[in-house]
């Protein structure tokens, strides 16, 4: 997969794709502007940036209600992290397999068969039309 | 303070009549959705604070001047003066006070409805549209009422007046980037009861209590095609009903909740709702799987 990395959703989870712009600093996925951490000066991926706050913080799989107004989409990774953490296992409707999300127990991220991206190679490279 | 007054001048007029009116509503993608909420949501906390504020200044310029009247006698001339800036302060700061309150926002709105939206989002792709009506009135609005008890006497009251209100305060619809389409429900029935009690100095005291029942309703309905159902997974929380169709799968919950205050419900109630029904659906047959 030569996109982002990353994976879109909260209930079900998907594949990005979006042209990547950086690396992810922690994880070495690609990552596109979307996925990028704002608070992180955009060095980290969301995904990244949500566990680094969850163990600065302590686990915490409530909503965070002094966050009064914000709710922008670092607020909704770093909830998604949580909530996954506290036991939600997401469906995964797409077709790029990574390693990252294994620790969610995400549905459906099998390996049987189909495409497996562990962020070297593209995985679907040779099978396109030439 | 001052900053709730710049706020608010600062909605445009349509903001305005949303608050005004009510009712927030209408088809919207979901940055457009978040960002209209939260310019309400940003002004709607600083009102809450401010009148807070408000509420603590009135008090302390009440007691204030009728502390200076109490003892004029040792300073007449300050005394009466401090008693009369005090009675002004307190009447501008009640007449600025009631001008928020006619502007005020359920919490509802900033504390449930932004949060699961801002979730919701996520699973959204950019042009798809939601459709939200949401009740910006407070639970208790006269408009809310649907009745009111005749007085009755138990136990140490003399008098009970059992008011209750309907508040379908949170409807919403949404496609999502996965093909499946999602409705929700909040409705919350309120009662009010308003005891009168004669204390041992036999001084007649009012009480008001709240009971407040909530029904969180979701359905998401999913494409055959793309998902299967497990229909025999069973919930502790939530009613279950799975409507079979020819091209999609409707996964119906619902849970109901009772509180003894008019605070907003935990939105994560509204998540899990949401989850519980993912839970049922089964892994798509083309993914990774």
């Amino acid at each position: 997969m030569s996109g982002c990395q990353c994976k879109s959703g909260f209930f079900a989870l998907r594949d990005c794709g979006q042209p990547p712009v950086a690396t992810c600093a922690a994880c070495q996925r690609a990552m596109c502007h979307t996925h990028s951490a704002v608070e992180s000066q955009f060095t980290q991926c969301r995904d990244c940036w949500a566990r680094d706050q969850q163990q600065a913080a302590g686990a915490d799989p409530r909503l965070n209600r002094t966050n009064e107004t914000g709710y922008g989409d670092d607020w909704a990774y770093n909830y998604r992290h949580r909530y996954y953490a506290a036991g939600y296992s997401p469906v995964y409707t797409g077709r790029h397999y990574h390693s990252y999300y294994d620790q969610y127990d995400a549905r459906s991220f099998d390996k049987r068969g189909n495409d497996f991206d562990d962020g070297s190679e593209d995985a679907r490279a040779g099978f396109g039309d030439s | 303070m001052l900053q709730t007054f710049r706020l608010l001048g600062q909605l445009s007029p349509a903001e305005r009549d949303t608050i005004v009116s009510g009712q927030f509503a209408g088809d919207f993608t979901p940055d457009a959705l978040l960002d209209q909420m939260r310019t309400l949501a940003t002004f709607d906390a600083s009102n809450d604070k401010t009148r807070g504020r408000f509420a603590g200044l009135i008090a302390i310029c009440v007691v204030a001047a009728i502390a200076a009247l109490i003892m004029h006698n040792i300073a007449p001339l300050v005394l009466y003066a401090l008693a009369t800036l005090s009675g002004i302060a307190a009447i501008a700061l009640f007449v600025m006070r009631r001008r928020l309150v006619k502007v005020d926002i359920s919490n509802n709105f900033r504390e449930v409805a932004l949060p699961f939206l801002a979730l919701i989002k996520q699973d959204m792709d950019a042009d798809q549209t939601v459709t939200v009506r949401i009740d910006l009135r407070s639970p208790t609005d006269p408009k809310k009422r649907r009745g009111t008890s005749q007085p009755y006497q138990h136990g140490a009251y003399t008098k009970i007046v059992d008011t209750t209100y309907s508040d379908a305060w949170f409807h919403g619809s949404a496609q999502l980037a996965d093909g499946s389409k999602l409705r929700w429900d909040v409705t919350d029935e309120v009662c009010e009861s308003q005891r009168t009690k004669r204390s041992r100095s036999n001084k007649s005291k009012t009480k008001t209590r709240h009971l407040k029942r909530s029904t969180i309703a979701v359905a998401l309905s999913v494409a055959n095609k793309v998902y299967g159902v497990n229909k025999g997974l069973a919930s502790s929380r939530h009613k279950v009903a799975v409507q079979e169709g020819a091209k999609r799968r409707t996964i119906k919950l619902t849970r109901k909740l009772k509180s003894k205050s008019l605070d907003p419900i935990d939105p994560t109630v509204l998540v899990d709702a949401v989850s519980s029904a993912y839970k049922r659906v089964a892994a798509p047959a083309g993914s990774a799987a």
